[in-house]
Parts: C-alpha cells; structure tokens; sequence
C-alpha cells in the first residue's frame, strides 16, 4: 500500500503534520476482536429482528458471566440458538423478539455471549 | 527456577476442536482421518470404545464407524492450529513460565501460593474450557516426568475428574505402582522389553532402580528419567524454542503421479508452503532438496532426491523457485509412478545476516520482497496458495480431504451460522 502520510512533497518539503501522526483506529485492535475466547458468528433468520438481523456479523465471547437480559448464543438439543436470556427461581427463559420463548428446568449450556454486532445498513 | 511443573494436555484434541462447533456431534462418536484420509489421527472416547486404535487405516474401520454412525473428518488443520493456539494463549494468562511441548501440550512452570496446586489445575482446566470449549487433563508435579504420569491418571481416573496433583504426595509410589514401564516418558518399546526382561514392570520399579546400571544400560537420558522419577529435575522448561534447522512440507499423493509437469506442480506448492514458513520465522536458506519417491510397497522402490546448495542465501519464492526448477531436472525420471514428494530449506540463517543476494540488481532485491509480501499478507488472509506462482497451480495429485469441515476461526466465508 502506498504510504500518503510519512511522506515528503513533491515542493522537497514534509507534511506539516509530520510530527503528529498516529495509526488510524483499529478497530479489531480497540475492541479486543482477537482475543483467545472472542470468536466471530453469523445471525441466520429474523429471531432476533430489528435488534440482531440476518447477516449480522455477531461477536461472541465465551469468557463471561451470564447476567438476566444477555444475549447468548445457547445450546438448544442438536442447535446454538441466539436468544436473550432470563433467570427465575427454578427455571430459564429464552425468548426472541420473533419467536416462542423455550423454558428449562435442567441446567442449560451456552456457547457464549453476544458482545457486539456489526450490522449493515 | 519454579516450585512445580504442570503438564495440561488437551483430551482428543481434534475431535474435540469439531465438537465445539458443531453441537450434533457432542453424543456422537467423532474420528479424524490423517493426510489423504488414510489413517485415524484423532478419536473421541466412544470411537476409542469401539476398539478403534490410533493409526489404524481408515479403510479398515470404515465399515464399523458407519455402522455406528460416526462422524468422520478430514484434518481441518486450519482450524486446529488456531485452537491450539488460543488454548496455549489462554495457558499464557496463567505464567509466561509456558513450554509448548506440542499442538494440544504444554508444561507450566508454577509456584506455591495460598490455593492448592489442585485448586490451580482445576482453575486452569475450567478456564480453558470457557475460553475454547476443548476438555483437558492437568497433572502437577515436581518433574516433568511425573507431571506426565499425573495427568495420565488424571485422564484415566474417575475420581480424579481430570486433574491430579502428585506434588509432595504421600500416594506418589502408589501412582507410580500403577504406571506401566511403557508409559513413563523417555521409555520407547526397545527399552520396555529389555527393563520388562530385567523385571522393571511399573514407574515404581524404576524409581528405585540402580541409577548406575541404569545409565550404563540406557545411556543418559534412562538415567535423567530415574533422576526425574525420584523428583530431581532434569528437565527444565525450554521457553525459548529453539531455532528450526530445516523446513520440509511433503505429501503422498491422493493418485500416483507420473506426469513430469504435474509432479513440478506437486513441488512447487510444497515450496510455496515452506517459503511461507521461511519467510514467517524471518529466516533465509542456504540450501534446498527436492525428493519424490515411488511406492514403498511395489518392487523397483526409489527415491531420488537432489540438493542445490547456494553460496548465496535465499528468503524469497522468486529466488527459491529458481532453485527448485534447478534441482526438479536432476531428479525426474521418465516412467516412473511417484507416490510421494517433498521440498526441505535447511542451512538456515537469520534473514539479517543475508548480505550478499542472487540478484545482485539493487532495484530487482526490494521489488522482489516486496511482491512476496504482498502475496504472504493475501495468503494469510484468504488461506494459502489463494495467490501463487503459475507453476504453483492446483492439480489433482492434491491429498484427499473432502470431509473438512469449515475453517471456523480463520476463514470469513466459513464463520459459524447460527439461528
């Protein structure tokens, strides 16, 4: 890639700006996109529409503690469901904006926690 | 120098890596198959049930694993790199006192504090599993040798629930009483048999064993095991690994090859793998060999083989194409069926000492290092050989592996879908 920063001018001179550069932001970098237990999902259906949507870049985080109204990617029977999760005595709720809520009584297995969507407009 | 030694080792490491994504397999028996998926590399514990052993060829147990409805993979090593490495990054949080002994191995160095040594393996157990959803076994001790024995009976052992600490323990010689002499580290067959003659049947037996005739039977190292065994280290943590000697991709071939152009095919993307390498550990070589072999097990084998050695290192596929082509005319044989192929670099030396190049232009150099790390940034971003040289094209001697699954972690089209 071509270097239009750190450069000198055609006029011999560099850029006035020279002695201030930084790196442009990096998001991957800023959002901790690479840490060991962050792993990238995809959103299939409209579940979770308008809040999560079909083709939305999901970003999952396995290291976490699951807190009331997270959403989580979950594991539902042979499926990872991504739904929002709820606490009661005795049992959990997973309901989705466009789908039945599913209730469980047994302890319930999540693959991690939706940490950021990236959406597209 | 640390108190203890942890050894963490990842249970089937690679059916493991294909159960965290895909949750159908969690109650189904998973297998991986090796290059060409020819032989099992990786079981899970209900394969390992069946009577499915390591190593067995895929040909024999295909029946048996359909029969039960087993899983098989080709090795997604894309994917199981990467999970190796987010286990040993997340080993790393613990102590930088880390040795990567192998892709799903790795020895921690670690001292007292007010936890147990237990407490600790099972925080480190625990958090890998978050981290990486991969199960591990933990094994604590004061060697490295009795670290490995620990984490045997932590895996093998029910009320261990995989993790053991042997450190100071008062169960240290009932532990060793029941590891087999072939399961202690450093013991291969040749020694087993000649210990099993003498009547060293168990760990225990050898511990306490004649360290001088031990030596004198078993060289050095038979020596440092007893020395381990009886809690004196002679095995510290390598934390820097050592600089590679020589790098070397080879394959077998899915369907023999007889074809000159298409064996040069074959070697041309054997070379652009190991450049890739090269080029990744900073490093330049000063010489390249260049194999293909017909088949071990028809008459007439041969393996012809050429180094070009070069008084001028090399660290670009430009450069080492040049060679390779060189050296290819030496060794191809007309009529020949090739089963087997390989390109080694070795002379192997810090790109920072290269002074003196082959194409001595002063423009050519830059734009040539340039052009190579173009191609080594796409290839890193899009899989390898995405971008190659022309004589670097897919051909069909490629190894089988059409039951991959997807790149997860590391390609954008493969990322997990879920609803």
């Amino acid at each position: 890639m071509e270097n239009y920063k750190d450069y000198q001018t055609t006029t011999g001179f560099g850029s006035p700006a020279g002695d201030y550069l930084e790196n442009r932001i990096n998001l991957a970098e800023e959002l901790n996109l690479l840490k060991s237990s962050i792993y990238p999902l995809v959103m299939k259906g409209a579940a979770m529409e308008p809040v999560i949507s079909d083709g939305d870049i999901m970003v999952i985080d396995r290291d976490f503690k699951v807190k009331n109204s997270d959403i989580v990617v979950a594991i539902v029977g042979d499926e990872l469901l991504t739904r929002i999760y709820h606490e009661f005595p005795g049992h959990v709720e997973l309901s989705a904006f466009n789908e039945e809520t599913l209730y469980f009584t047994e302890p319930l297995e999540l693959w991690g926690k939706v940490v950021r969507c990236i959406k597209k407009f | 120098m640390s108190d203890a030694i942890a050894l963490i080792d990842c249970n089937n490491f690679y059916a493991s890596s294909e159960r965290v994504f895909d949750v159908r397999l969690k109650k189904k028996p998973v297998a991986v198959l090796s290059n060409n998926d020819g032989c099992i590399i990786a079981r899970s514990q209900e394969v390992k049930d069946l009577g499915v052993r390591m190593g067995a060829p895929y040909f024999q147990c295909k029946d048996i694993l359909e029969k039960e409805d087993a899983a098989v993979f080709s090795s997604n090593y894309e994917l199981y790199g990467d999970m190796s490495a987010r286990v040993m990054e997340t080993l790393h949080s613990f102590t930088p006192n880390l040795e990567v002994y192998s892709i799903d191995e790795a020895f921690l160095g670690i001292n007292q504090t007010k936890k147990s040594f237990e407490f600790l393996g099972r925080e480190i157990k625990e958090k890998i599993h978050k981290h990486t959803g991969i199960p591990v076994g933990v094994g604590i001790a004061e060697t490295k040798t009795l670290a490995k024995i620990a984490n045997r009976i932590a895996k093998k052992s029910d009320k261990a629930k995989g993790v053991l600490d042997l450190f100071r323990s008062p169960y240290l010689n009932v532990a060793l009483e029941r590891t087999a002499i072939a399961d202690v580290w450093g013991i291969g067959r040749a020694s087993t048999e000649k210990l099993l003659n003498f009547n060293i049947k168990t760990a225990l037996d050898l511990k306490y064993a004649n360290l001088r005739w031990i030596k004198k039977n078993f060289t050095v190292v038979g020596g440092r095991t007893v020395l381990e065994l009886n809690g004196i280290r002679c095995m510290p943590l390598t934390l820097t690994p050592p600089p590679k000697k020589s790098i070397t991709c080879s394959r077998s071939f899915g369907d023999p090859v007889t074809d000159g152009n298409k064996l040069f095919n074959a070697v041309s993307v054997f070379l652009q793998s190991v450049v890739a390498k090269l080029r990744e550990h900073r490093l330049a070589a000063r010489s390249l060999t260049v194999f293909a072999d017909t088949s071990k097990f028809s008459d007439g084998y041969e393996s012809r083989s050429y180094t070009y050695k070069s008084a001028y290192p090399a660290d670009n596929i430009f450069e080492l194409q040049y060679w390779l082509g060189n050296s290819f005319e030496r060794i191809f044989k007309d009529g020949l069926v090739y089963k087997k192929a390989g390109v080694i670099l070795e002379n192997l030396i810090p790109r920072e000492g290269v002074t003196e190049r082959m194409f001595r232009e002063e423009r050519l150099a830059p734009r040539l290092e340039k052009l190579n790390a173009a191609m080594d940034e796409i290839n890193k971003k899009y899989g390898k050989n995405t971008i190659h040289l022309a004589a670097a094209s897919k051909g069909n001697w490629e190894m089988k592996r059409g039951m991959q699954s997807p790149c997860y972690t590391t390609r954008f089209a493969d990322m997990l879908k879920v609803k």
